[in-house]
């Protein structure tokens, strides 16, 4: 199969995918104790005024008629309005997803360039002392809470040199970029473990295949060795892992952009869900969806670019 | 904190202090300064800053909320975060004194009363305009009152409001469907805030996305959990104010971050420290207000054990309350007095001292009641850490007296939806002023049915009313009085403590004077 048809295929594939995630967050927020009515009109409304709250929200419909009427509006480019605000929920989610975005971009490039070298370091002597030294740190770093990385990273560096910002999204494109370094270093500090474990593993078994060996022979050695016969077979492996891991990296961001206060997709979740903003939650919950399918599909055609013997089967 | 605003009308300062009736009453504006309010009760640093060299121009102020707003729409306003936000766009014809006692001219330079209590003559301030340039009149306070009514959570505040006469642009008088000599109460809140007529051409929903005032500042951008970025109102017709250029509120729900970026020089105030986060603060930097904020726990007297008043006694006798404002609050608090949060209006206590702890005497009730060997449940929201540290007392203390407590965390919403509608034993919760009026607690209780625990409380709704219907502070304080011995009889709910609120402040901020409750206002406050 080609590589354009391969790409069409699981863009139609995300479609039947999306629609079950929604359905399912759908229904876990029906079965959520609560009032989303009240928690919109407030404590002091009476019951009647709770009541025609509900009717005009849709609450009072089935529950397959609220998913229909979502499902109808989400066709046509409508995620709803927030329960809150009356705002549109995609006027919400706008400003929020290049933080969220620019978080997780910056992070997936720090821990390629942290777990790369500290890997293939790690291979080339294996059991020798930056070995040990690398898995050693390997370790630390996956046992280390995530929002506790955070914390320190800010008081290590930002708050003794005032270099960097304690929290925050910054203005202007410089200042973004200054505000991410932190928070996305801790989402790579994260990420990076597993990576150096996996790379290590799969260069150690490359550097010991036949046509590393063959190559060898011909004179072939140093940095060119490694970068034009290990790299490009030892990534594969590696690029998928990183998809699975950003995947779950989405969902921390969270925790990150709780910690340094980040404007983001993960904070706006946790305050939707707060004041059970079903539009919202939906709206958020249908972006990460797409973001992590997405991020899949990016996996597997890079992979396939890298490996030309990967073949694209229909 | 997710301490919810409360409603209610507000004591009157009796200015001229006459105890008869009233032939007319002219409150004259205090007159808005950088120092206004009550000094003493401010910290050290809160003095200095009072009394610093002279206000600058220019600036951003940079502050952190505690909790999400709930938007800019007046009726929808529930967060004490949002009385915040709002009243920095929108302002109310009244403004509160940051002393938690009087009020001082909003948009509102006058206000006048006439000997029946049921007409209020106002008139505006000169020049007043909205951040479109466009003339504030008497015609858009009328608009603006008739959208207070017609709101569903916030409009019994202004029911009583029959009409708005208007005399000519800037006078207007409120026509009452009953004496009510405390309406300046209500119309200090920040959900009375004061909006163009007919929404200034745009549909309602369009207004409050993009919300237009005669306050200090206007909004660029806002969302409920991300940075509110409001910049100086240039029609604003105080001259000189505000002072600041811009203000930037963002939402931290991390204390850590909170703290640091305070540390850090980020952040120029931080809304809402209490006594547990105080000692992570640099030494000076918090201004404390008296004590205010109560934690209660509340008992739903429609179900068995806490329909029997014995029950309840028992309860409130096995509190250590001092051993909550140690533990909870690191001292910066003190025991309540009664079930109303003091230092607000015209306080009082109740007849005889409020409940400290008895452990023979709650025994003996908790037996004879009943609830000794009983094992109930203890709801709270585990979002508010202070709420936590309460819970796990309140179930040792009530250990001690025979009774199982099971404690039961539930997010806001969930723990909203079960107390709301009965679904509950035992739960804790808190509440605070938001205009200084004792009635304003007072109506808080007895629009949520009884604060949620369904006791009857038609007693306690006709003392409210004899409260509004006189002007004499004698007879008010006497009503309060009765109103607390109604708590302490009956206890549907007990108050677990009276906490202080604190602000956090950068030294180079200056002017910020809350009110007990922790509001403030920002056409005062200036950067060094």
């Amino acid at each position: 199969m080609g590589r354009f048809a391969f790409v069409g295929k699981r863009l139609l594939a995300l479609v039947p995918l999306l629609l079950g995630i929604v359905f399912v967050v759908f229904l876990l927020l029906k079965i959520t104790p609560g009032n989303p009515a009240r928690e919109a009109v407030g404590l002091r409304a009476s019951p009647q005024a709770v009541a025609q709250a509900a009717r005009t929200m849709g609450l009072d419909e089935s529950v397959p008629g609220q998913f229909l009427h979502y499902l109808d509006d989400a066709i046509h480019g409508n995620l709803g309005y927030s329960f809150k605000t009356n705002s549109p929920v995609i006027d919400v989610l706008k400003p929020q997803i290049p933080v969220t975005a620019w978080l997780i971009v910056v992070g997936v490039m720090l821990s390629l360039l942290i777990s790369v070298p500290l890997a293939v370091g790690a291979a080339l002597r294996p059991d020798g002392l930056v070995d040990h030294v690398v898995r050693g740190l390997s370790v630390f770093a996956l046992s280390m809470p995530i929002f506790w990385v955070g914390i320190m990273l800010i008081t290590v560096i930002a708050l003794p040199t005032g270099a960097l910002p304690v929290g925050g999204f910054g203005h202007g494109f410089l200042g973004h970029l200054r505000a991410i370094v932190l928070p996305a270093l801790t989402t790579a500090i994260a990420l990076s473990p597993v990576l150096v474990r996996s790379l290590r593993a799969t260069v150690i078994e490359v550097l010991e295949s036949e046509y590393v060996s063959a190559a060898r022979s011909l004179g072939v050695s140093g940095p060119r060795l490694v970068r034009r016969f290990v790299m490009r077979n030892a990534l594969s492996p590696m690029i998928t892992l990183l998809a699975v891991q950003t995947g779950y990296f989405l969902f921390a961001a969270v925790i990150v952009e709780t910690t340094f206060n980040l404007p983001g997709l993960g904070q706006g979740l946790v305050s939707a869900v707060d004041n059970e903003d079903f539009p919202l939650v939906q709206g958020y919950t249908l972006v990460f969806a797409v973001a992590i399918v997405v991020i899949y599909l990016v996996a597997d055609v890079v992979v396939a670019l890298l490996d030309p013997r990967v073949v694209v089967e229909g | 904190m997710t301490y919810k605003e409360h409603d209610g009308r507000s004591t009157r300062r009796q200015f001229l202090g006459s105890a008869g009736a009233l032939t007319a009453v002219t409150l004259t504006g205090l007159g808005v300064g950088a120092c206004g309010g009550s000094a003493s009760t401010h910290s050290a640093s809160a003095a200095a800053q009072s009394s610093a060299t002279r206000p600058k121009r220019g600036g951003t102020l940079h502050e952190a909320r505690y909790e999400a707003i709930d938007g800019f729409k007046l009726d929808s306003i529930t967060a004490n975060t949002t009385y915040q936000a709002v009243q920095a766009v929108m302002e109310p014809l009244v403004k509160v004194n940051p002393n938690g006692h009087a009020y001082l001219p909003g948009l509102a330079e006058s206000w006048s009363v006439d000997p029946t209590g049921k007409i209020w003559t106002f008139r505006l301030a000169p020049n007043v305009r909205f951040s479109d340039g466009s003339p504030c009149t008497s015609k858009d306070v009328e608009f603006s009152v008739d959208t207070w009514k017609a709101g569903p959570n916030n409009g019994g505040y202004y029911t009583i409001i029959k009409d708005v006469e208007i005399v000519d642009s800037r006078t207007f008088k409120l026509h009452l469907s009953a004496p009510d000599y405390n309406i300046t109460s209500p119309l200090s809140m920040a959900i009375a805030g004061v909006i163009p007529a007919h929404f200034a051409g745009m549909t309602a929903d369009q207004f409050w996305l993009t919300p237009i005032g005669a306050g200090p500042f206007k909004v660029d951008s806002w969302s409920i959990s991300g940075p509110i970025n409001y910049t100086r109102n240039p029609y604003y017709f105080r001259p000189g104010l505000p002072y600041l250029d811009a203000i930037v509120n963002t939402l931290t729900t991390n204390d850590n971050q909170t703290r640091l970026a305070f540390l850090s020089g980020e952040l120029d105030v931080v809304d809402g420290v209490f006594g547990n986060l105080a000692a992570e603060y640099p030494a000076g930097s918090i201004l404390w207000e008296p004590v205010h904020f109560t934690d209660v726990l509340l008992f739903n007297t429609k179900a068995p054990p806490f329909d029997k008043l014995a029950a309840r006694q028992a309860a409130a006798y096995a509190i250590d309350y001092p051993g909550i404002i140690r533990a909870v609050y690191k001292g910066r608090g003190a025991p309540p007095q009664g079930w109303l949060p003091p230092n607000v209006g015209v306080w009082a206590p109740p007849s005889k001292p409020y409940f400290s702890q008895n452990v023979s005497l709650a025994r003996s009730l908790a037996q004879s009641s009943g609830l000794a060997g009983q094992t109930v449940t203890l709801r709270y929201p585990p979002e508010e850490e202070e709420f936590v540290e309460d819970a796990a007392l309140v179930q040792a203390n009530l250990k001690a007296i025979g009774v199982n407590v099971v404690l039961t965390p539930e997010a806001t919403p969930t723990f909203l939806g079960n107390v709301t509608t009965g679904k509950y034993q035992l739960a804790i919760w808190g509440y605070n002023a938001s205009a200084p009026d004792m009635g304003n607690n007072i109506q808080f209780i007895t629009t949520t049915n009884c604060f949620f625990t369904g006791y009857p409380d038609k007693q306690l709704a006709d003392l409210l009313n004899a409260f509004y219907e006189t002007p004499d502070l004698t007879k008010q304080r006497a009503l309060v009085q009765q109103m607390q011995n109604f708590g302490s009889e009956h206890v549907p709910f007990v108050a677990l403590d009276n906490t202080e609120y604190g602000t956090a402040i950068a030294a180079n901020t200056h002017g910020v004077q809350p009110t007990p409750w922790g509001y403030y206002y920002y056409d005062t406050i200036w950067k060094s």
